[in-house]
């Protein structure tokens, strides 16, 4: 009875991704570009939703649509309103950006193809228990480097704040 | 489609009812409001003094690090999360994975601590 939603969610995920993430490259106001990589974001979340991840999806939502859309629009206020001139020094890229994404978007075409059915949680507490198990048994270790490396985030944040005051 | 998904159905309806209202009242001032637009009225607001300046300011640089503060220990607090869940049934070892995660954090806390990066001025 309900099958058609799957598609019809997938088809506006998808819209939401490709449309905001087009957007964000073309629209040249930064205010509007940071909003619209957060829909971004949320789209991406929503696609999490629908491959069983509920936990990742929202995770997605603290971290990316909370998180990282306020640190890119604290980096807004910091930037000249002037310096936007220098936008156009970006479109020398083109060519490397393309051949970078190509190398890219070929392994993941492959992989879309290879993808059998994603995994759905049953039970309570959906996919979280499982995800928690393996995480704090089999991958204990890469939990623990997980912290350095937000001390690495954290330190190096510091040192280059740090620098540009003195 | 598993039924999990029928789940989140709701939420997108939530999704769609508060879309919905904020377009809808907005539509309705827009529609319903008089509008006389003069050079006092489309001015930027600045706590009703005459504006100075451009409205995009630049703010100093030293913000940042609290931004990226916050996201540091979003992250960390996302780890605590599925910790939680299984909180009993990990037990000691649970425990002292965690307090290793946080002891490495709480170095680079105490880092910016006394780098003086806390310090709101």
């Amino acid at each position: 009875m309900f099958d058609f939603l799957e598609p019809f969610f997938f088809a506006v995920f998808s819209l939401g991704i490709i449309g905001a993430g087009v957007c964000v490259v073309m629209l040249r106001r930064i205010t509007a570009q940071a909003l619209l990589m957060a829909l971004t974001f949320a789209s991406m979340a929503g696609m999490f939703l629908l491959l069983g991840a509920e936990t990742i999806a929202l995770f997605q939502v603290l971290i990316y649509v909370g998180a990282i859309t306020i640190l890119i629009l604290f980096g807004v206020m910091f930037t000249k309103q002037d310096d936007r001139g220098y936008a156009l020094f970006f479109q020398k890229q083109t060519p490397w950006a393309a051949a970078f994404t190509l190398v890219i978007a070929v392994p993941v075409v492959f992989l879309a193809f290879s993808f059998k059915d994603a995994i759905t949680p049953s039970g309570k507490g959906g996919d979280l228990i499982p995800l928690a198990g393996s995480l704090f048994t089999d991958y204990a270790f890469p939990f623990e480097i997980a912290s350095v490396l937000l001390l690495a985030a954290l330190v190096g944040a510091i040192v280059l704040v740090k620098r540009d005051e003195q | 489609m598993p039924d999990y998904n029928l789940s989140y159905f709701y939420v997108f309806a939530f999704f769609l009812v508060g879309a919905g209202f904020v377009t809808g009242l907005l539509g309705l001032s827009r529609f319903i409001a008089p509008r006389k637009p003069s050079i006092e009225k489309s001015r930027t607001y600045e706590s009703g003094e005459e504006p100075v300046g451009q409205a995009w300011g630049r703010y100093p640089s030293h913000f940042y690090i609290f931004a990226l503060l916050f996201v540091v220990f979003d992250v960390e607090v996302i780890f605590l999360f599925p910790w939680a869940v299984l909180f009993r049934s990990l037990g000691w070892s649970g425990l002292i994975e965690m307090a290793v995660f946080i002891l490495i954090l709480v170095v680079g806390l105490f880092y910016a601590w006394r780098k003086q990066v806390l310090r709101w001025y």
